[in-house]
């Protein structure tokens, strides 16, 4: 190998694979450029890794289930040998949560991509969760609906990888976010138990433990299966866009929409540095900050929120539809790192949620932190989620290493400044991108006496420790 | 670099202390770093398509048919980065090269407007231990210039229409040969035919350029011989290749080169022919046809003219999803190319019983897995 591999632990043999095999036969690759793409998710420090030769991990092998009864089968053959089992759906995890840093067998989830249901009277479908987040989204509108789930990595992500990493999409504020979203799961545990919830609006049956699969990044299990909310597809967008004179005042307006119960399906509030990126020919917005607003529904209650929204922003300047037909447009363009990591930046978003009242003070503090860090030349955010609550800001950084300095040197830097200021500021340290590798050492400061429970669950429903090692919780 | 677009950086920059920004400005002036040098392939776009999260890949027919990662737009061009830079050198990384059926579905999603089987073209030339599947394909053409058994001679004929059939149509779609003959005659037009070789296509997307060479100083040199100031192709890949890539590579041809769909439209707006048709079809785009040479209309306008009761697939015009048969994936990678096919007929039957589109091998793809598919030419001539 001319390659450099970054975490090792391989462990796979013969006897194993051929037992692998006799599961799922012609379903599984031990091909060296499949391992070697199957090595690593969207993490952006692996981006860098990659120009450099690097590999984050080998897996030793890539198997595609076609039914959850194969992956019972696969899960109690791991379990018996003790091989790691990371669960693979799109890959576009941005944490790390899907390198098999310990080797083991990666369960590609891409066969299991079928729509199996759509209950119209319930509004419900029944979907495996391989399938990729456009199908998905594109076979509900050829039938007259939306799943109202739409992130950034719409195109690129599955089903399986928003219900394992907690997702939030785009137009969340309106939909909600997937655990929202989600009626019932279907789903393979550590020993190979096969377990199903109902799909029934709610049920006071004790906790639903199921949910505890929600966020828990391949740590305790496989889903396979999802009944999901579904909606109409909506008679009528309309849409808003105003400039204010700082952040402070547009997070204000937000926060009046959200008390009067309003829920605009995309709010956005972009920081000057991003309103400058993503709307430098809005001359209204030169220097300030930039605020859409996207309603959707019926059109009686579009044209109402539409009313009420343009009340409540009457201190900002009115751009019009165009910002946010712009951001319509451009919105899943995604060339930042392939334009910038060649020239070697170090570039990544950071996600964090926090209530009202602290609000501006955190954006401002990790605004800070992050221009602290020695080689930081952009510090910017955008706040992209909201609640009667609170808020998600989304940070972006990026840099050039110092003299001296490694570029994964660099790059935890500002993370630890980011993290650091968040939780001085009371904020939660992740949205909706999840923990991984990256976040793991925050985990504990931002839990506190839960993690205990936390580990306590991972122990009784994965004893041997082979449900996606090394993440999460070690 | 610095347009409009990247004020927002310029901006974060100019605030930066002064050892940060010359570094940033040193990193972004000279940006070689990953430079691999004396390739065919175009590295800077490898690059930023294997940077890039995937944004294509819901749409790339190989990925949803192979539903392996690796088979991905991105996937591909990950592992291209390590053999260009020479750090992979296994069998499975030189094959994984040829998965791609060429549709450019990826290139509609792209904010670079990188097509993964453009890319791929300079990769496969870069390689020099080809796969010898891919090679058995060059020395095939090289040896009878068409790709596949020809067994249909045409001859050659002098006329004013250069008719350029294309191998598919001389291997496996004489009809549509015989379909176009008989609309040049019911429209009283004095088609020409010449000695004709494979347009090139395989040998320049497998990566063989020098033989491509050959093949398109052959076509020019009839061409011009000829003397005919219209060529006619029935093959969306053929009129590309003449139009578009021929031209690139430093082929002129100097007469003007049409689809069959275009010309034929014209000559029933002329009222050079007269067709009368019914019953009910389904239209598929050719993904050449429609993405690389925005032919969408004309043949609706011509299924239209003639009385078709014309369906359409929820996939059509430049959403079109591929036959399985672009980019020679038939012929280097049969079993994915039967599954994008299998699925694409089974679109289109949800429509309509009778497919019909405007590419001999679209049309080869369907009936070769069960369909009933015929080219826009046949239906113009009457079905027989």
């Amino acid at each position: 190998m001319a390659y450099d591999v970054i975490y090792k632990g391989n462990k796979l043999d013969e006897k194993i694979l051929k037992k692998l095999l006799s599961v799922v036969p012609g379903g599984i690759s031990i091909k060296e450029s499949d391992r070697i793409v199957y090595a690593r998710d969207y993490w952006p420090i692996t981006l860098r890794w990659m120009l450099d030769g690097k590999i984050p991990a080998l897996p030793d092998c890539i198997i595609w289930p076609e039914n959850a009864q194969q992956i019972v089968e696969i899960v109690k053959i791991a379990c018996e040998e003790k091989i790691p089992i990371i669960p693979y759906g799109g890959g576009s995890g941005v944490v790390g949560s899907a390198i098999p840093i310990e080797g083991g067998i990666v369960v590609d989830m891409k066969k299991m991509d079928k729509v199996l249901e759509i209950d119209d009277s319930s509004l419900m479908a029944r979907v495996q969760t391989g399938i990729n987040g456009m199908n998905l989204e594109r076979h509900l509108n050829r039938k007259g609906y939306t799943l109202g789930h739409i992130p950034q990595s719409l195109y690129c992500s599955c089903l399986g990888g928003w219900l394992a990493c907690k997702a939030a999409g785009q137009f969340s504020t309106k939909y909600g976010k997937i655990e929202d979203i989600v009626i019932a799961m279907e789903a393979v545990l550590a020993d190979g138990t096969l377990i199903k919830s109902k799909a029934v609006p709610r049920s006071s049956t004790g906790p639903q433990v199921e949910k505890l699969l929600l966020g828990s990044e391949g740590t305790l299990g496989i889903i396979t299966e999802a009944t999901l909310k579904i909606w109409p597809y909506p008679e009528k967008r309309a849409m808003l866009s105003f400039a204010f004179d700082d952040i402070a005042r547009a997070l204000e307006a937000v926060r009046k929409i959200m008390r009067k119960n309003v829920y605009p399906a995309v709010v956005r509030i972009y920081d000057e540095n991003e309103t400058l990126r993503h709307f430098y020919d809005v001359k209204e917005a030169k220097n300030k900050c930039m605020l859409i607003l996207l309603m959707e529904g019926c059109k009686e209650l579009v044209d109402l929120e539409e009313k009420v929204a343009s009340k409540v922003c009457k201190n900002g300047i009115p751009c019009g539809e165009e910002p946010v037909i712009h951001w319509l447009k451009t919105r899943f363009n995604v060339k930042e790192s392939s334009e910038f990591i060649p020239k070697g930046f170090i570039f990544d978003t950071v996600e964090v949620s926090i209530a009202w009242k602290n609000a501006l003070s955190l954006y401002k503090a990790v605004i800070s932190a992050m221009r602290k860090v020695e080689g930081m030349v952009i510090a910017s955010g955008h706040a992209s989620h909201f609640y009667p609550q609170g808020v998600c800001f989304y940070f972006t950084f990026g840099g050039i290493p110092p003299k001296g300095k490694e570029a994964y040197e660099f790059y935890e830097n500002a993370w630890d400044a980011i993290m650091e200021a968040c939780l001085k500021s009371n904020g939660s340290i992740s949205h909706h991108h999840g923990i991984g590798i990256i976040r793991a050492k925050w985990l504990k400061e931002e839990m506190k006496e839960r993690i205990k429970m936390l580990k306590k669950i991972k122990r009784a429903i994965d004893p041997r420790n082979i449900m996606n090692p090394g993440k999460m919780i070690k | 670099m610095m347009s409009k677009k990247y004020a927002w950086v310029m901006d974060a920059l100019s605030k930066s202390p002064l050892s940060t920004k010359a570094r940033a400005m040193k990193h972004f002036l000279s940006g070689k770093k990953y430079e691999v040098k004396g390739t065919i392939a175009d590295i800077d776009a490898v690059i930023k398509c294997a940077l890039c999260p995937n944004m294509c890949k819901f749409d790339c027919p190989v990925l949803d048919a192979e539903k392996n990662e690796a088979t991905s737009p991105s996937g591909k061009m990950r592992i291209a980065y390590f053999i260009e830079k020479g750090l992979l050198e296994s069998r499975d990384a030189f094959e994984l090269m040829y998965k791609c059926c060429n549709c450019d579905a990826c290139k509609q999603w792209c904010p670079f407007d990188f097509s993964v089987g453009d890319l791929l073209k300079g990769i496969r030339a870069d390689i020099d231990n080809k796969p010898s599947e891919i090679l058995k394909i060059k020395e095939e053409l090289e040896k009878e210039h068409i790709l596949g058994k020809k067994n249909f001679d045409m001859g050659e004929k002098k006329g004013n229409i250069l008719y350029f059939a294309g191998c598919t149509v001389l291997s496996k779609q004489n009809e549509i040969a015989e379909a176009m003959i008989k609309i040049f005659s019911k429209a009283n037009e004095e088609y020409a035919l010449m000695e004709e070789w494979c347009c090139g296509s395989p040998l320049y997307n497998l990566g063989f350029l020098e033989s491509f060479k050959k093949f398109a100083e052959h076509n020019v040199k009839k061409i011009k011989e000829s003397g005919c100031k219209t060529v006619v192709c029935s093959c969306p890949t053929c009129t590309y290749m003449f139009k578009h890539v021929y031209p690139e590579t430093g082929f002129k041809i100097k007469a003007n080169v049409l689809h069959s769909s275009e010309y034929i439209l014209s000559l029933i707006e002329e009222g050079k022919i007269n067709v009368d048709f019914e019953g009910s079809c389904v239209y598929h785009d050719p993904c050449v046809l429609v993405r690389k040479l925005d032919v969408k209309e004309e043949p609706r306008e011509i299924l239209k003219k003639i009385g078709v009761a014309l369906k359409e697939v929820y996939f059509n015009g430049k959403d079109t999803r591929c036959c399985g048969n672009g980019g020679q994936l038939g012929i280097t990678n049969p079993s994915i190319s039967e599954k994008i096919a299998k699925e694409r007929l089974e679109e289109l039957r949800s429509k309509a019983e009778y497919i019909i589109t405007a590419c001999p091998s679209c049309k080869t793809a369907f009936e070769e897995n069960g369909g009933t598919a015929f080219d826009i030419a046949e239906v113009v001539a009457g079905i027989e």
